[in-house]
């Protein structure tokens, strides 16, 4: 009997190897797949794997040093959002003003979030991630608050780097939290097959809400962040992420 | 009636017409809707006056009040079947300035990343809302029709001549019958829930508030603001969703049908 049942565990224990190695290739596949579409060859790819392999990589890797000036516009947007200061009359972020003075004004939160680029640089860079317009000479107003990356291939496999490090982070935390329904951190999925027509809606019906959810959350993150007892507090990023996606 | 005795009629006639026309205007009621509810009047009124000038108690045929009234007899009976009333096939034509709301809303080129209607400069910086207009209201003048969307309360005027819209479509803002109406049937809306509630707790329909948050009065342009765009969201969602959820079950089975809606209220004490 006892020999029954450890032949039994061996045999399990290989088909989970199995089914694990499998996995392991897939998302190997996935990886080197996207990869290649930025235009490194398989061979470099099997050279850069041995050498991730090779070392632990740290929290603070590549795509923080090309994603930092994008994070340092995305704290500056959310000042401008959040801070009653920079709100205007109907609630929502003001025109602001490019002058030099005290107060409120756009070159005070760039001096703020990029103490060591000229005002001018700060607005280009507004303008080609297209969260902010001129008005006039002097003056300039937010049009979005998500920083977007569409059409900028490294700063996109910046975020995919930082989304796929997020994504697996979340699966090792749910992979060892108890089988509590609560335990886990929230991963949810909806799929089902439509055509390209209806995937398109799809997108136009989503995309509000998709925004909504991002923007409560980040502001619950933010008002919590900044209260005064959270303050001292050992902190760790955190935060909700949400895409559409087509197979 | 003479040629002359018409002419005098129709100087009389627009006299009296006039300031109508006038109350027409301000509460954004079209010509053709106009043209459309007074040639049902004409027609309702005409079937009246027959019938009492007749010597007969039968009603008079639809062929008769064609012939007094110059409308082909189809329309008489389509006309006669109703209340007197605007056309719906008029009233959905709307005002012509609902095609550039429209486009504000759902035009790629005037929406931010979120997918909702961004603020526009009106004409310096583009988008702007002079190329809205010429884009989707080709003759008409863009000083004109922002005139017109701000009489109707439909567009905010913003610092650096920037633009906001606030409704999808064109209806006249403040107190006038049509929203007085509009009042009254959510005030009704309303109370019937409450009050099947009460009579049916075993099958309540959703009614259900936040707790009310005090907050610095000097904060409320923010919260009003957080509100509607939130809400909206969520109500453009959930309008999209029973639709599809009504049509699957109106392709399977027909059955008694019920309205269903959903009103989202802010309140401020």
């Amino acid at each position: 009997m006892t020999t029954r049942r450890s032949r039994l565990a061996v045999t399990a224990k290989s088909s989970d190897r199995i089914v694990l190695e499998a996995l392991a290739t897939e998302l190997l596949g996935a990886c080197i797949a996207t990869l290649k579409t930025h235009g490194l060859s398989a061979g470099k790819l099997v050279e850069l794997a041995a050498r991730a392999s090779a070392k632990q990589t740290s929290r603070k890797s590549a795509f923080s040093s090309v994603l930092a000036e994008a994070e340092c516009l995305a704290n500056l947007l959310n000042k401008w959002m959040e801070n009653p200061k920079y709100r205007d009359a109907t609630g929502r972020p003001a025109v602001l003003s490019l002058g030099k003075g005290a107060g409120r004004s756009f070159t005070a939160l760039a001096r703020e979030f990029f103490p060591a680029w000229s005002v001018v640089d700060v607005l280009a860079f507004g303008a080609k991630t297209r969260v902010i317009e001129r008005i006039g000479r002097d003056k300039v107003a937010m049009i979005n608050s998500t920083v977007l990356f569409t059409g900028n291939a490294p700063l996109i496999l910046a975020h995919l780097v930082r989304s796929v490090r997020r994504l697996l982070g979340t699966g090792n935390f749910n992979r060892r939290a108890g089988s509590e329904l609560l335990e886990g951190l929230p991963d949810r999925t909806s799929i089902v097959a439509v055509s390209d027509e209806e995937f398109r809606e799809f997108v136009k019906f989503i995309r509000p809400q998709v925004s909504d959810w991002i923007e409560m959350s980040n502001r619950w993150l933010f008002q919590r962040s900044q209260s005064t007892k959270n303050k001292a507090r050992n902190k760790r990023e955190a935060g909700l992420q949400i895409f559409v996606f087509r197979d | 009636m003479g040629r002359n005795g018409k002419a005098a009629l129709a100087r009389a006639a627009m006299s009296a017409v006039e300031p109508l026309v006038e109350l027409f205007l301000e509460l954004g009621v079209t010509s053709p809707e106009a043209e459309s509810l007074l040639r049902s009047v004409f027609v309702h009124k005409a079937r009246q006056w027959l019938a009492n000038s007749s010597v007969t108690t039968a009603d008079p045929s639809d062929v008769r009040v064609s012939l007094v009234t110059g409308v082909h007899r189809n329309f008489v009976r389509r006309i006669l079947a109703e209340p007197p009333g605007i056309a719906a096939a008029r009233e959905q034509k709307g005002h012509p300035a609902g095609r550039v709301l429209e486009a504000w809303h759902s035009d790629p080129k005037y929406l931010d990343s979120s997918g909702k209607p961004r603020d526009l400069s009106e004409k310096d910086q583009e988008p702007s809302f002079h190329t809205l207009v010429l884009e989707h209201l080709p003759g008409a003048s863009p000083g004109m029709v922002l005139a017109e969307l701000h009489r109707a309360g439909l567009v905010q005027l913003l610092s650096e001549h920037r633009l906001r819209v606030r409704n999808r479509s064109f209806r006249m803002q403040g107190i006038n019958p049509g929203n007085i109406n509009e009042m009254g049937a959510q005030a009704r809306e309303l109370l019937e829930t409450l009050t099947h509630n009460l009579r049916r707790p075993d099958a309540p329909r959703f009614c259900d508030s936040t707790r009310s948050i005090e907050i610095d009065a000097g904060r409320l342009p923010i919260i009003r603001d957080l509100i509607a765009r939130r809400t909206g969201t969520f109500l453009t969602a959930i309008e999209q969703e029973l639709t599809m959820l009504a049509g699957s079950v109106r392709s399977r089975r027909a059955g008694k049908r019920i309205r269903v809606g959903l009103t989202a209220v802010e309140t401020e004490r």
